[in-house]
């Protein structure tokens, strides 16, 4: 057999495995890849989220090849359990997603060894676009698992309508608004003024003393526990539980929008991404509306204390493992916090862009697509906590969310027993000391 | 002539004159393009290989049976928790109207009693929620807290529970969200209140409430009904509903009730198996005059497949072949099949179907693919083949022309080759013949010896030449005479020496010479 004809089937033989060894594209829009995704965004309303993923499946998405298919919508707070019961493979949990929304918590739950490096997707260059500080939340062990998407701060929203009646007949303003102890003394001739009704409630009432804490220079959280000691806790908390007793905090189960939206209180504290469930009207009992005219304003602070306001706002984790399934979480990462498609989003769901050049923005009120009278008064708020107070990210700890939950859960529970207890008789002169007493003792 | 025997023309013609490698080789490759094309017929006439088509339709008419079977049993089961929430809580509200002294009428405007009718039947909807698969549970009295208020005649009491997400594998009950109802009810039973409730429901978003009531009968196992897919206003949510009426023993009409199944319930519970296609997405929705209606029903796909769903557009329905059909909308077209399926006995004339569907381009790239696969095998077959006859052809006639090649320069030896050393032995056979025959004519020798003096002085001057190994040109060119000359003497020299052609001539000449 002739050199050349050797040659030519050697050629034949090697030519193939050259082919499989050259670099494959890795997707493919004829093969869409699926990243199944849960989210936090308007998990029980119209979900800005789910319009974005829609118009991401439908354009990029399909040039790429890339669905996403969002197979459960949960709130910021519920999301934790399904996670870690993903995670944990618990029966009936079903797998973990291939992409969802998480705090740094929830990463540290589901175990951020399994989560995707971004670092390891996005060049430098291009995180060096994202706030260093959103991007310093993320990190883990020096890995950078959780992407910002969206920030969130909490905010005062006030039932602007009933306040102006209450106001005219009592004088008070709302500037009485701007610090607890005012905020307090409002609560307290608003309880008279209505005939007994609560002032206000409070969504998260760790953050509450975790912020007033820390602005008064005390530290109530020590090495991943609660320190019930703290002087400052103590004072904090003296004032909090006479109001309780006293009625003038609503203590009703869930959010503080439905407090408001059924008329049981006037006026709330809560995230700003709260915005997307308010109505213009709120439902009474006998089935009559009243009007709702939304009024925000910054978080109180305590007379003589620090500035404080919460920034939080989960982020985009990646469950690492398939090269493909992460370059396609990459391209719609990208795709999402692009400015374009960032603002837009991040106004309708009451959040703040994450990349520096939309963020400078947004605290020079210039290019901010507001397309509601609530939303106007959501950012007039929101520029207000950001030229004056100095932000505190929520520490975070394996078993932080289990503490979340416990210390929400007791303080709701000795708050409401106490007004029941309570309700139609005088309180004892020391009743917060005994309340404080059987607190720490569930806390225990 | 016909076609093939102009080509069989061409071929001999071609082949004409060329070397037996080139024919062998020849020969060889037309043996293999008739298997190929005999097997190509093999395959589309007899059936031997099943088509692509067929495939497909096989897998989709067993993802259809498999869906229809999960299906039909899913929404028989949910019916019977329907029907069983309806006579529960009859037998609640007769039992309170008892208690009162009174009719269903004068619970309406009654803040304390429609209070004290949901406290009473919150425990059913409870209990109904926690046991049939769906994704919430409601109950509609027909009454309401204030018939004084504009559009009251549109205004339901009731309560609504709902899961907040689906994925808490054992929800409590800070899972389940209060939709409608008493709020004070729903954070009285833990339940976080849903931030779009509402504390009635509105019947301009349930149009077929009416329908329901003016149908409704104490016989629940034919009065019951599965709504058409509906939004969950103020949401994103879609869903169906399967809304039983609650009829009292005096054939009072007292409301509705029911479970809802969400869009994503519907599509998290009832995964399409991945055994088909990756994309193959199953359908129950309503069929219209030879039209599909994706938006009135529920859908689900693989989730770890690259499903992404169908849009609202109804679907037109074209047969392509016994049982396989085309769906088209404008934007977009699928390939799969359909089954009638009866949802609501209230309404028989309310016609849905179970589809199961794979997108049209997959099914084209199927086939394809499957075609592409097909030619380039053959190609590679034809390919190798033809490698193969190459080196087979050649290396057997390189065997033959070597030993071609040993006969040419008079070797005697064994080929191994039966054929070519059976030809050697003749001509050796042969050649021993030749020489035994010139022993045996020593008498034409010495006639030859004896005549050699009876040529002419001319023919003697070749003879000479010949004796001294000259060709007959050479004679000519020597002699100055033409070859044809030449040749004339030859054949008098011939006569008179009794030699019948030149090589009996030559070997005289070399016994003449010793």
């Amino acid at each position: 057999m002739g050199s050349s004809w050797r040659r030519i089937i050697i050629m034949l033989f090697i030519l193939p495995i050259l082919l499989a060894a050259c670099e494959q594209p890795l997707l493919d829009p004829d093969r869409p890849v699926t990243l199944t995704f849960w989210h936090v965004y308007g998990s029980v309303a119209d979900s800005p989220m789910n319009d974005l993923i829609t118009r991401f499946n439908r354009t990029l998405g399909r040039e790429k090849g890339i669905i996403i298919n969002v197979t459960s919508t949960f709130t910021t707070s519920s999301i934790h359990a399904p996670l870690v019961a993903a995670a944990r493979g618990w029966p009936g949990a079903g797998a973990l997603p291939d992409m969802f929304m998480a705090y740094p918590r929830d990463a540290l739950a589901v175990g951020p060894e399994r989560l995707l490096d971004w670092r390891s997707q996005i060049s430098p260059e291009r995180l060096d676009q994202y706030v260093p500080e959103f991007l310093n939340e993320g990190s883990i062990d020096g890995r950078l698992v959780i992407l910002p998407v969206a920030k969130s701060t909490s905010a005062l929203f006030v039932n602007g309508t009933i306040f102006e009646e209450f106001s005219k007949d009592t004088g008070i303003g709302y500037e009485s608004l701007d610090t607890w102890e005012g905020l307090f003394k409002t609560a307290e001739a608003y309880y008279q003024w209505s005939g007994g009704k609560a002032f206000f409630k409070h969504d998260d009432w760790l953050h509450y003393f975790l912020l007033n804490t820390v602005a008064f220079g005390g530290s109530f959280l020590q090495d991943e526990h609660l320190d019930l000691t703290d002087p400052h806790f103590q004072k904090i908390w003296k004032m909090l539980a006479r109001a309780a007793v006293a009625g003038h905090i609503c203590l009703m189960d869930g959010y503080a929008t439905t407090a408001m939206l059924t008329g049981e209180t006037l006026c709330g504290i809560e995230s700003s991404a709260s915005i997307l469930y308010y109505k213009d009207f709120m439902t009474l009992p006998d089935n009559t509306r009243k009007p709702l005219r939304l009024k925000i304003r910054p978080v109180p602070n305590f007379k003589n204390a620090q500035f404080l306001a919460i920034q939080r706002g989960s982020g985009l984790a990646v469950c690492s493992g398939d090269p493909k399934k992460e370059y396609a979480a990459t391209v719609f990462a990208e795709w999402l916090t692009n400015t374009d498609i960032n603002v837009p989003f991040v106004v309708s769901a009451g959040y703040l862009p994450v990349k520096i050049d939309a963020y400078k923005d947004f605290m020079d009120k210039k290019n901010i697509p507001i397309n509601h009278e609530k939303e106007k008064e959501l950012y007039t708020a929101v520029n207000k906590i950001y030229n004056k107070y100095h932000f505190c990210i929520p520490p975070y700890f394996t078993e932080y969310g289990a503490i979340e939950k416990k210390f929400n859960k007791s303080q709701h529970k000795i708050l409401k027993k106490f007004r029941d207890l309570y309700k139609n008789k005088l309180p004892p002169e020391n009743i917060e000391e005994i309340m404080m007493s059987e607190f720490v003792e569930i806390m225990k | 002539m016909c076609f093939l025997q102009k080509i069989f023309a061409h071929i001999y013609y071609c082949l004409y004159h060329q070397s037996l490698r080139f024919r062998l080789q020849t020969y060889l490759s037309l043996l293999i393009i008739i298997l190929v094309v005999c097997l190509f017929f093999l395959v589309l006439f007899v059936d031997i290989f099943p088509l692509p088509d067929e495939t497909i339709k096989s897998e989709i008419e067993k993802g259809l049976r498999r869906y229809n079977h999960t299906i039909k049993s899913y929404f028989n089961n949910t019916a019977a928790h329907g029907i069983r929430f309806s006579k529960m809580a009859v037998v609640e509200i007769e039992k309170l109207l008892k208690s009162k002294n009174i009719s269903f009428a004068h619970i309406a405007n009654n803040q304390e009693l429609i209070k004290k009718l949901q406290c009473k039947v919150y425990d059913i909807l409870y209990r109904t929620m926690i046991f049939a698969p769906c994704s919430g549970s409601f109950i509609i009295f027909d009454t309401t807290v204030n018939t004084n208020l504009p559009n009251s005649e549109n205004s339901r009491s009731g309560m609504y529970l709902k899961l907040m997400n689906l994925r808490t594998p054992t929800p409590d009950n800070h899972e389940m969200v209060w939709l409608r109802g008493i709020a004070r009810i729903g954070t009285q039973n833990s339940h976080f209140i849903h931030n779009k409730w509402e504390l009635e429901f509105s019947l301009k978003n349930l149009p077929f409430y009416k329908k329901l009531k003016d149908h409704a009968s104490a016989h629940y196992e034919e009065s019951f009904f599965f709504s058409p897919r509906i939004k969950l206003p103020g949401t994103w949510e879609t869903m169906m509903l399967l809304c039983v009426p609650m009829v009292g023993s005096n054939g009072e009409f007292y409301g509705v009730c029911g479970l809802e199944i969400s869009s994503m319930y519907f599509k998290l519970a009832h995964l399409v198996g991945n055994g088909g296609n990756e994309r193959a997405i199953g359908l129950v929705a309503r069929h219209k005059n030879g039209w599909i209606l994706p938006a009135t029903g529920l859908e689900s796909g693989t989730v770890s497949g690259y499903y992404a769903g169908l849009d609202a557009a109804p679907l037109r329905i074209e047969n392509i072949s016994d049982g396989l059909k085309r769906f088209i909308s404008n934007a977009s077209v699928f390939v799969g099949m359909e089954i009638p399926i009866t949802l609501s006995p209230l309404f028989p004339g309310d016609e849905w179907s179970i589809a199961y569907l794979i997108p049209e381009r997959d099914y084209n790239i199927i086939i394809k693919n499957y075609y592409i696969k097909a030619i380039l095998s053959c190609i590679i077959f034809i390919f190798i083949a033809l490698l193969v006859s190459y080196l087979l052809s050649r290396r057997y006639i390189n065997t033959l022309l070597n030993s071609i090649n040993a006969v040419k320069n008079g070797s005697t030896s064994q080929t191994n080759i039966v054929e070519i050393d059976s030809l050697i032995k003749y001509l050796n056979n042969k050649n021993v013949n030749n020489t035994h025959t010139t022993h045996v004519d020593m008498s034409g020798f010495y006639i030859f010896k004896d005549n050699i003096k009876k040529l002419s002085p001319a023919e003697r001057l070749v003879f000479n030449l010949y004796l001294e190994d000259f060709s007959s040109q050479k004679i000519a060119d020597t002699l100055c005479i033409s070859i044809h000359t030449v040749k004339s003497h030859n054949k008098n020299i011939y006569a008179k020496l009794g030699v019948s052609s030149r090589k009996e001539l030559m070997i005289y000449i070399k016994m003449l010479k010793g």
